[in-house]
């Protein structure tokens, strides 16, 4: 296993590196690439043209959305970082991958998951929640693929013979670290059965655990190890060293540290309690500053060599996706304003970001490295510089028009649907249908637009194809001289316990402790903050150590470096969330507490969550004017709080279905889902022909209810499975009785009849006494049933 | 119009110590960026450039 091709000259070695695992991730990344951008284009022409939906459940958009945004973040941008990170890494420590093994398990396990992904999603096997929806065989694949791309890493570094570690290797290090802790977390689920599970997280939680992994999805999958490449493979293209290595490093730790905390950003104005949206909102600010400070130094790299931008496609694209981070993280805090965020959340404003994001600061940074590998990989020149040009071109019109279409779209349809009149008491458009049909053009426009980035990228697969065709791989390969560091060497233990990384976790624990305890026990933590860190500054004093030599040693140290960055990144996810999940319940429900779902509303809801409806509807009307004279009361935590997973949702392609329940007959929702333009005309929703003919899985409801026990749903013990089998035949007759009234007919085991009853159950809850209200009424409370 | 949801007070205090953290970790990265040696640094920041051969796969 240990391949490293090497010929000692004297203290010499020649290291050749394993660029065949670089060859094998780029080119998959751009065939994922295009799958991912062909499946988007799909569904932008789906939300102009909803007869591209083909009245066919595996392409329906609600099933195939996920598998574009998975496609498009983990086998598009996965590869092409496990491209980016081999390749640079082993040049930047001199040494070749330890384990040729280890490299093609990860090559080939992660590929496997793409396609497990492919088969899954459109079969309409989901979690639920976003760009989390893989089912728990596969997360458990992802989780131990992604240990095995760690191994190799940390092996790599463990075997390197520089001894700097370049702060690109920083941000692949915290990537590393970050995803795994975030995946896990946010994962956590008891299965039902083989395909489904149900997280242990619910309602308010499951929010907020879901939005810190989605934040930072953005933030350690698609931006740190893509400004790690940036830091390598810019000023490698540029032939100039990075423009100030000290920015990149107060980039690195402000950065990382910064975003961790804002994923509260997205839940603004919902339920979430208001610490945590100011706390999101404020960190979200802060990001502005390291963001464009990496911005202004991957630009400035390229001080004194602006002139090859105009014969160099890889600069071009360097340049144009530095620029495009900059623009995105100047946007992304914009909309985490509060007062922005009323306008912006849930519009297509949010797509325009996010695709500001991915097609030019992901997009192009792919593409230029790729423009930059393929020569070097296959020793021949690029095989049409004109062709590459042409891609920028394309891929930048593309751009352009998605996000002008997007904001268009979106400040519209903010408007639209906040706009009041007579005083802020009626709504100006009361119709939702107003707001998608004054956007039609605009989702033309996108489709538009992606369909011209999607063609520069097939011009980059020809492009790189011919070079590679009839050319020989090659492989890097450095002299270099075999040290040994002796200063340098740290045991595995020591590398986690040593005087630095020691006082950082206990001044964390302390600060946390004085934080979150206050009173008696606040004040000790308090104490022993002070005696850390004056224990901390004698030692330095009288062992003679400086705070660079600390520093010095630990940057030089894989592992004393991993530990802190996993404390700085645990640290702003530990003190959200833990609070949230020791909230005392009975007191923040305001009064409200969802009633838990007969088994066929349950069996209702896992339809509605399979076919992907929170991608288009939510389920949180907030504490804005509008939302609430549109939807009804403003959503409490209480009435999501047996939701696993919550249904929130992001985005509102169609109306918010909060308090649907009841809003309608139960006819309406059987003429609406067998084709909504019966109901609503204009409306671009799919039809769902198979929800008549399906039958719902019953079977399954014994097993669903016994997970939903244990995490923390009150079934009564007596819904045994015959009881269950007895509820739900009872509510079928009823539902379809109520149906043949009003002239449709159904059998009654059909999934519409399990989706309507979930449908008419969305929104209603019971009133309850606090404990507050109780010590001061002790005599009066009592429980009143209500639909709201 | 709209009652918010109850918070207790301890969690008010959150905010602050988070971003009194975020300064000393800002503040101790800044301090080590003043102290970085030359020599150190000019030696890290070339490491990209550094030059390389190529083999037959």
């Amino acid at each position: 296993m240990h391949d490293v091709a090497s010929e000692p000259v004297g203290s010499k070695t020649t290291v050749v590196y394993d660029d065949g695992i670089v060859r094998q991730f780029m080119l998959v990344s751009i065939f994922w690439g295009i799958v991912a951008m062909l499946i988007g284009v799909l569904i932008a022409t789906q939300l102009a043209f909803w007869p591209a939906n083909f009245n066919t459940r595996w392409i329906t958009f609600g099933r195939i959305r996920p598998l574009h945004t998975n496609a498009g973040i983990f086998a598009f941008v996965g590869n092409m970082m496990f491209a980016g990170i081999y390749y640079s890494t082993q040049r930047l420590v001199k040494a070749r991958l330890p384990s040729r093994f280890l490299s093609l398990l990860h090559f080939w396990g992660w590929q496997l998951i793409i396609v497990a992904a492919a088969i899954t999603l459109p079969l309409g096997l989901t979690r639920g929640k976003e760009y989390a929806e893989l089912i728990w065989p596969i997360n458990i694949a992802v989780a131990v693929i992604w240990l095995v791309f760690a191994a190799n890493f940390f092996w790599l570094l463990a075997r390197r013979n520089e001894r700097s570690l370049y702060v690109a290797i920083w941000f692949y290090i915290a990537s590393i670290v970050t995803v795994t802790v975030l995946y896990v977390v946010n994962h956590l689920s008891i299965p039902t059965s083989l395909t489904h599970s149900y997280p242990i997280f619910g309602g308010v939680q499951d929010a907020l655990v879901q939005w810190w992994y989605g934040h930072n999805a953005v933030a350690f999958f698609l931006t740190t190890p893509i400004l790690g490449i940036m830091y390598y493979f810019l000023p490698k293209a540029a032939e100039r060293p990075v423009y100030s290595y000290r920015l990149s490093i107060v980039h690195f730790w402000s950065l990382v540290f910064v975003y961790i905390w804002a994923g509260p950003h997205h839940l603004l104005n919902t339920a979430l309690p208001s610490w945590l949206q100011s706390l999101g909102m404020v960190f979200s600010l802060m990001l502005w500053a390291p963001s464009w400070g990496g911005m202004l130094n991957g630009l400035l790299t390229l001080r004194g060599a602006w002139d090859k931008l105009r014969t160099d496609p890889v600069l071009k694209f360097f340049a144009a996706g530095v620029t495009f981070y900059g623009m995105a993280t100047f946007e992304g805090p914009l909309l985490a304003i509060k007062s922005v965020n009323a306008l912006a959340h849930y519009s297509d404003w949010i797509i325009g970001h996010v695709h500001s994001g991915a097609l030019g600061w992901n997009g192009f940074m792919a593409a230029g490295m790729f423009y930059f590998l393929a020569p070097r990989l296959w020793n021949r020149k690029l095989y049409s510089v004109p062709l590459a040009n042409m891609h920028f071109w394309l891929g930048l019109v593309g751009i352009l028009l998605y996000i002008a279409s997007m904001w268009v779209s979106g400040v519209t349809q903010g408007l639209m649907l906040s706009a009041t009149k007579e005083g802020g008491t009626v709504l100006a458009y009361p119709n939702f249908i107003d707001a998608v049909l004054a956007t039609r053009a605009m989702m033309w426009t996108r489709a538009a637009g992606g369909a011209l980035y999607l063609s520069g990228f097939f011009m980059l697969a020809y492009n790189v194809v011919m070079t590679a065709r009839g050319a020989e791989p090659v492989n890097g390969t450095v002299e270099v001289f075999v040290q040994e560091h002796e200063d340098r060497e740290m045991s595995f233990l020591a590398g986690f316990f040593n005087v630095p990384v020691v006082f950082t976790f206990l001044t964390i624990i302390f600060a946390t402790g004085w934080a979150a305890l206050g009173g008696f026990p606040g004040g000790l933590c308090l104490v022993g903050l002070v005696a850390v860190v004056l224990f901390a500054l004698i030692l330095a004093q009288s062992q003679g150590i400086g705070y660079a030599q600390w520093y010095e040693r630990l940057l030089e140290n894989a592992l004393p470096f991993t530990s802190l960055t996993i404390a700085t990144v645990l640290v702003g996810g530990a003190v959200q969330i833990i609070p949230t999940v020791m909230i005392d319940k009975a007191e923040s429900i305001e009064g409200v507490r969802q009633i838990p779902y007969t088994p066929l509303e349950l069996a209702g809801r896992d339809i509605y969550i399979r076919e992907g409806c929170y991608l288009c509807h939510s389920q949180m009307i907030r504490t804005l004017t509008g939302d609430v004279l549109r939807y009804g009361d403003y959503s409490k935590l209480g009435e999501s709080i047996y939701d696993h997973p919550f249904q929130w949702g992001s985005k509102r392609i169609g109306p918010d279905l909060a308090r649907i329940g009841g809003k309608y007959p139960d006819v309406w929702h059987f003429e609406h889902m067998q084709n909504p333009r019966n109901v609503t005309p204009g409306s671009i929703m799919p039809n769902y022909p198979w929800l008549y003919t399906d039958k719902t899985d019953v079977d399954a409801l014994p097993n669903k209810i016994a997970v939903q026990r244990i995490i923390g749903v009150p079934y009564p013990a007596s819904l045994t499975s015959d009881a269950i089998s007895r509820s739900v035949d009872a509510q079928e007759r009823s539902i379809v009785s109520d149906l043949k009234n009003q002239g449709a007919l159904i059998q009654p085991d059909r999934e519409i009849v399990a989706l309507i009853a979930y449908l008419q159950k969305v929104g209603k809850s019971e009133k309850v006494a606090t404990p507050a209200q109780l010590s001061r009424q002790p005599a009066t409370a009592q429980e009143n049933s209500t639909g709201h | 119009m709209f009652d918010q949801v109850l918070v207790q007070d301890w969690q008010n205090l959150l905010s602050i110590a988070a971003t009194i953290l975020f300064i000393i970790a800002f503040a101790m990265a800044l301090l080590r960026v003043f102290t970085l040696d030359s020599k150190a640094l000019s030696h890290a920041e070339n490491l990209p450039l550094e030059p390389e051969s190529r083999a037959n796969h």
